[in-house]
């Protein structure tokens, strides 16, 4: 138990010694130049599955904030919620790629093509890559790439599209409902 | 006679008839012989002599006529004394006959006799008178033929009469005697038939009772002599196997001897043990004192570690808030870095260095999150044992406290025990000189098995001697029933 503790402990204090080298270090050596063709992407898991976005599709990452239901037609509307002074729709990612509704979806994400923002479950880091790590792959309308990163081959989702999408929607419902 | 009656009564009531019937037969014979004595005596005493002196009168009689005749030729005093001396014999006799005469005729005879002796007498006188004178011998014998012989004569007749009456009284007298006797004789003989037909018949009737009530008792004794002789053999045959059991109770005894010989041995032992036992149950006890001492400093001691247990676990409780707090700054600032990295892409060209700085403040946040995570999972493993240390702490507390109970049942358990070691070596030596006792008494009663085997044997010895006996008895039995059915059948034959 006691040698348990000390070899949990170990590894504890290496990264502490390691992170404490890192902060300084930071302050020590010059400014590195990002990458050209870097691409930043953030992680994510639906459903359990990796998925990644596009940074620059985005124009913040909040959690934690209160999504206050709204009656719509449109079912994967969850509600309404307010970023940095402004009342943005707010959308379940996963059902709106055609799988399970998330039950317990805290994170979100706001749309740089329009005020929209997209909740979903799992945040798990950001992602630098360069462009060759990212491949081709059309599997669905809102999905026509995939990262790997780490070994993990992650599906990007297209915000633009899923925001264009949303936006017909919304249109149409609206003139159902105007009809 | 009754059947109930006892041999000798029926033999005795048997005798007594005989008996009887000899005295009868005695009385009668006795009767009859003095009936014959009282004739023969008349015979002999009263018509003998008389026939006797009858005839002796008639000698008498001649010796006068001889007598006469020789004073008559001789003609002397002497003679004729001697005469006179005869003729007072007969007038004598004749006195004595009419005395004696016990019947009429006879005294009518003797009167005659006398009468015709009185006129004999007065003849003869004149011829003695004559004779005195001198008349010449011839003269006095004419006068004397002439006086004296016819009177003589009739004299003689009366004589010869009274001689036959005397003997015809004799021969009646012999011949009544005779048919007295005869008669007895007769009555005698029929008595003695009758005694001797009866005797028969009592000695036939008490035969054959006694044979069959005989017969009937040798039946039993037989009967009873063949039970006798299966009951002996059965007995020779029990007292053989009684002999048998008693060898092999003698040798289980002897085996139950040393067992109980052992067994006092092991008792000794378990008493030596058992001694030695409550020395150490002594000591355990002073043992379990202190041991209770220490189980309460133990408890003690358990006590503080579940305070400083608890203590622990609110202490990580407290430090994992605070961690709480570190994660929740590390998440808001990978949150602001990135951010702030899409700010700075929104920046322009400007933008990029703060985008580097943001990049790292991420990175940094990133591994702050991490190693929060990492402290935050150690935490969680530090209440988690904390949990468990107290979990087990108090498990031990309550364990301490089943085991300080448990040792107090343990230390009573130890004394009670102490006491039935001291119970029990005083058991032990109970048993111990019980089990002595038990080996005495197995021995005594050994012994006396040894007796019953030899009073068996003996007894068994006894059996062959009854059963030689019983089947003596059994032929002896046989042999008499064999004996009294021939007789029985040969009689009934």
């Amino acid at each position: 138990m006691r040698g348990e503790a000390m070899t949990n402990t170990t590894p504890v204090l290496a990264n502490a010694a390691m992170l404490a080298e890192a902060f300084d270090r930071a302050f020590a050596v010059a400014p590195a130049a990002l990458a050209p063709d870097s691409i930043d992407l953030i992680g994510i898991r639906l459903g359990g599955d990796p998925f990644a976005l596009r940074l620059a599709d985005t124009t913040g990452m909040f959690s934690g904030r209160v999504i206050t239901p709204m009656p719509s037609a449109v079912r994967e509307l969850r509600g309404i919620a307010g970023i940095r002074g402004a009342l943005v729709p707010v959308y379940d990612l996963a059902e709106l790629l055609g799988r399970p509704p998330a039950r317990h979806a805290t994170w979100l994400v706001v749309a740089r093509q329009a005020p929209v923002a997209f909740v979903f479950e799992v945040f798990e880091r950001q992602i630098r890559l360069t462009a060759d790590a990212l491949a081709a792959r059309e599997s669905s309308q809102h999905v026509r790439e995939v990262a790997t990163a780490d070994g993990i081959a992650r599906p990007i989702i297209d915000l633009s599209s899923l925001v264009a999408a949303v936006g017909a929607r919304a249109k149409a419902e609206q003139q159902g409902g105007a009809r | 006679m009754k059947r109930e009656w006892t041999f000798g009564r029926k033999i005795g009531v048997g005798l007594t008839i005989k008996g009887l019937i000899t005295v009868v037969m005695a009385v009668v014979a006795f009767a009859a012989l003095q009936a014959v004595v009282v004739s023969k005596d008349r015979v002999i005493n009263v018509d003998g002599p008389l026939m006797v002196r009858a005839t002796q009168l008639q000698t008498v009689r001649q010796q006068l006529v001889s007598g006469f005749r020789n004073y008559l030729l001789s003609g002397v005093q002497d003679d004729l004394d001697a005469l006179l001396a005869t003729r007072k014999a007969f007038g004598d006799t004749l006195t004595d006959l009419k005395s004696d005469a016990t019947t009429d005729e006879a005294a009518k005879l003797v009167d005659a006799i006398q009468q015709q002796f009185a006129s004999y007498n007065s003849a003869t006188d004149q011829i003695i008178a004559l004779r005195k004178s001198g008349t010449d011998i011839p003269t006095a014998l004419a006068a004397y033929k002439d006086q004296v012989t016819p009177i003589g004569t009739t004299l003689s007749s009366a004589l010869t009469d009274y001689v036959t009456f005397r003997q015809n009284e004799l021969t009646g007298s012999q011949e009544a005697s005779t048919r007295v006797a005869q008669v007895a004789e007769l009555v005698i003989g029929i008595l003695a038939g009758v005694a001797v037909l009866l005797a028969i018949f009592i000695a036939v009737y008490l035969t054959r009772t006694l044979s069959r009530q005989i017969g009937a008792a040798i039946g039993h004794v037989q009967s009873s002599s063949a039970e006798l002789q299966s009951a002996a053999n059965q007995q020779a045959s029990g007292m053989k196997e009684q002999t048998i059991s008693m060898n092999e109770i003698a040798t289980t005894i002897s085996e139950l001897l040393a067992t109980s010989r052992q067994i006092a041995e092991s008792s000794q032992r378990v008493a030596q043990i058992a001694e030695q036992t409550a020395g150490s149950a002594r000591t355990g006890d002073d043992t379990v004192d202190r041991a209770t001492d220490s189980i309460g400093s133990i408890r003690r001691q358990v006590d503080q570690i579940v305070g400083h247990m608890l203590d622990l676990g609110k202490k990580s409780q407290q430090i994992g808030a605070v961690l709480d707090i570190v994660a929740e700054l590390a998440e808001q600032t990978n949150i602001l870095s990135i951010n702030a990295t899409i700010e700075a892409a929104g920046a322009g060209e400007s933008g990029k260095r703060f985008a580097i700085v943001a990049d790292e403040i991420r990175k940094l946040a990133d591994r702050v999150g991490s190693a929060a995570k990492e402290v935050r999972n150690l935490i969680d493993d530090v209440r988690s044992s904390v949990n468990t240390t107290v979990m087990a702490t108090e498990t031990g507390s309550k364990a301490v406290d089943t085991g300080s109970r448990q040792f107090s049942d343990v230390a009573e358990a130890f004394k009670a025990i102490a006491s039935l070691v001291a119970t029990t070596t005083e058991a032990a030596r109970e048993i111990e000189l019980s089990t002595k006792q038990q080996a005495t008494a197995v021995e005594q009663v050994n012994m006396a098995i040894a007796n019953v085997t030899q009073a068996a044997r003996e007894t068994e010895a006894s059996t062959s001697q009854t059963l030689e006996t019983a089947s003596l008895l059994a032929s002896t039995s046989g042999e008499l029933l064999r004996m009294v059915q021939a007789r029985v059948r040969s009689e009934a034959a």
